[in-house]
């Protein structure tokens, strides 16, 4: 097993940072209405930034202070100089160091088409997308097969939700 | 008392009710018995079902999810070797076992048994203190309520992670979440950087989704399909076991329910420790620790009647005092807000017949999946093979519908994405999700007591010491601060050392298999 250094704790440790000046920042010029007894309302959320701010340091110097005595936390790496990888593994492995990222940039494109092309054909664009990516087939016939899946769905869910539970969804201006 | 349970049964005995009970019971032990899946996501997925819908049938819906999703992790511990849920860890060390000695059916029947037991004795225990609990509750001032609030959080934050400032910040995190748009005790708007959409503040349910249902996809399509090993029969005959093994079981059984029941009422634990520490128990002070691990039934019973009876217990902070503990309860307070009840000790005072109503309803619930995991077992396991690259888009299109549907505004969907970057951030690294949860939950209980005090008292801190209650509560919550994370790191180390243990007698067996053929 290869190792390399485990960052882990210094990025934890300064996004806490990060969002408790970010908290504290967004208290600023917030007026409050309370009378003069007691904590007003924006003295807790400053509170909690304060302490939010003391434990990302603690967990940053978890990493730093060893980090400085030339003793980082390590952690384990797959030794993937040694072994070769047939095609398959190789693309799999690229799948599924975009699947986060891409999943979320998929849901953000689905969520702003709703708003203009309506939630059944916003749904079908994106399951057809995301069924892709997941299953790792870009072949023509698996991507047909996606889209029919996806149309299918979108549309029960459509039947389901407006018209038997009278619910409400996006629609657009051909209302659906 | 019974008066009361009469009136709740005559609520839940409607077709409606009794229609969604089961498809609570059904879809938790669908997505318990789904690795990956847990009854938080059937909650998720069947919340747009639920707005339009009369309070009690949604609650009956709830209860249904919340018993049949502590039962439905087993079947994919015992059959494929996978605890479904985080609840079911410890089933699989022996369940497993025996279900490649042959005996599927007799460990499936055990589970099923035996988890209908747990159920019924921490409800059992829920009935007879929730009343009391909350009757004595009506007496606590703001300074109480606060402490109280404040303790839960303290455990939470110490109990569901290896590290403390990792557990604290994360709680601290969600109460800041919560704090964002107009303040409760006198509607002053903060933090929202002049968003207008803020100023309503953040829903507690869009933010549960993100966190919970979009992780679940991309982590679902990072792992492979679930390899389908089925032992070649898991039919169940009676429930499995017999009579003699039943009276040997009756000690392991008792203590089970009771650790259950007790870690269940702890905030920020439940099952998933529950199981854990009830099987290391049964081991240690079983006459026959060597057989656990080997396939022995004692290694069912001790796990399985502890996940479920931590349910009874987890309800008991919850309808008593309005204070939720896991992940699940904080929905069911979300769902109960939505239809403007106020959780809390008044609720079994003014709002009895929903409260016993739910009573009623966890009792059918456990009969409900006993009989439909005994009958539906082939269903269940043929459910295992949807491949999850078709299932975890659906279900991120459910949940957004969910999301959507709470005020009918795009921007809880945004929120989704958002919580659910965030959520996916915090697993890479190794913040726990539970105090966020609970931060955001129990951050304006807190507050809004906080200040009440301090106006009560005229700004005097020491009010907090003065009353008894609230001094206790103060010395519970620096005793957890101080002990609870020693206690969690030695449970941990425990399971791990099972977990190789079970792994060790696996290789055994399976080399002693291969010389044998």
């Amino acid at each position: 097993m290869k190792k390399k250094i485990d960052y882990t704790e210094l990025i934890a440790g300064l996004s806490c940072v990060a969002i408790s000046i970010l908290a504290y920042v967004s208290t600023l010029g917030n007026k409050s209405f309370a009378t003069t007894v007691g904590v007003k309302s924006t003295d807790i959320p400053r509170w909690c930034a304060y302490l939010m701010f003391a434990l990302g340091v603690g967990i940053t110097c978890k990493f730093i202070v060893p980090a400085l005595k030339h003793n980082p936390p390590m952690m384990e790496v797959e030794d993937s100089e040694g072994k070769a990888y047939t095609e398959e593994e190789k693309k799999k492995k690229i799948y599924q160091k975009i699947t986060g990222p891409v999943t979320l940039l998929l849901i953000a494109i689905y969520i702003f088409l709703m708003k203009y092309i309506g939630f059944t054909i916003s749904s079908v664009i994106y399951l057809t997308a995301q069924i892709t990516l997941l299953s790792m087939d870009t072949s023509k016939k698996a991507i047909v097969k996606h889209f029919i899946i996806a149309l299918v769905s979108s549309i029960v869910i459509y039947l389901l939700f407006v018209l038997a539970f009278k619910m409400i969804l996006p629609v657009n201006s051909l209302g659906f | 008392m019974l008066e009361m349970f009469k009136i709740g049964f005559q609520q839940i005995l409607t077709p409606l009710c009794l229609g969604m009970t089961f498809v609570g019971v059904f879809s938790g032990c669908l997505f318990g018995c789904i690795p990956g899946l847990s009854g938080v996501t059937a909650f998720v997925i069947l919340l747009p079902l639920t707005y339009n819908m009369d309070a009690v049938a949604v609650f009956a819906m709830i209860m249904g999810i919340y018993v049949g999703g502590c039962s439905g992790g087993m079947i994919s511990a015992i059959l494929l070797n996978i605890p479904g849920t985080a609840s079911n860890v410890a089933t699989a060390f022996d369940g497993a076992k025996m279900a490649r000695n042959g005996e599927a059916g007799k460990a499936l029947g055990t589970g099923i048994f035996y988890s209908f037991l747990g159920g019924s004795v921490s409800f059992a225990v829920l009935f007879l203190i929730a009343g009391p609990i909350a009757r004595f509750a009506l007496s606590f001032g703001p300074a109480e309520y606060f402490m109280t609030a404040f303790f839960s959080l303290t455990m939470v934050a110490a109990l569901s992670g290896q590290n403390l400032m990792k557990g604290i910040a994360t709680a601290l995190l969600g109460m800041l979440c919560s704090f964002i748009g107009m303040s409760e005790v006198d509607g002053a708007v903060r933090m929202t950087f002049g968003f207008k959409s803020l100023m309503a503040g953040i829903d507690l349910m869009p933010a549960l989704i993100g966190l919970y249902a979009v992780g679940e996809v991309i982590n679902a399509s990072k792992s492979n399909d679930v390899q389908m090993k089925l032992p070649s029969s898991y039919k169940i005959k009676g429930f499995g076991f017999s009579l003699q093994e039943f009276k040997e079981q009756f000690g392991n059984f008792c203590r089970s329910a009771l650790i259950g029941t007790f870690i269940g009422v702890l905030p920020g634990i439940g099952g998933m420790t529950s199981n854990l520490v009830s099987y290391s128990l049964a081991k240690t002070m079983s006459k026959t620790p060597e057989k656990f691990g080997t396939g022995y039934i004692g290694g069912i019973v001790a796990p399985e009647t502890a996940n479920n009876a931590s349910v009874g217990g987890a309800l008991v902070p919850m309808l008593s005092l309005g204070i939720p503990g896991d992940t699940f309860t904080a929905m069911v307070l979300g769902a109960m807000m939505l239809h403007g009840f106020v959780p809390g000790p008044l609720m079994m005072e003014n709002n009895g017949d929903v409260v016993y109503a739910i009573f009623a309803s966890l009792i059918i619930a456990n009969f409900m999946t006993v009989a439909l995991q005994y009958f539906g077992m082939r269903g269940f396991v043929r459910m295992l093979a949807i491949p999850k690259h078709i299932l975890m888009p659906i279900i991120m299109v459910l949940s957004l519908i969910g999301a959507f549907a709470i005020n009918n505004r795009i921007f809880d969907c945004w929120v989704v994405l958002i919580f659910g970057a965030l959520g996916i951030f915090m697993l890479k690294y190794n913040f726990p999700l539970t105090p966020i949860v609970l931060g955001f939950v129990l951050g304006p209980i807190a507050e809004k007591n906080l200040r009440r005090a301090l106006m009560l008292s005229r700004n005097d801190w020491s009010t907090f010491v003065q009353r008894p209650i609230s001094l206790v509560m103060l010395i519970l919550a620096i005793i957890s601060l101080l002990f609870a994370p020693k206690l969690v790191g030695r449970e941990n180390k425990a399971a791990k050392k099972m977990q190789e243990e079970a792994d060790e007698n696996d290789r055994i067996a399976l080399a002693k298999k291969a010389n044998a053929e």
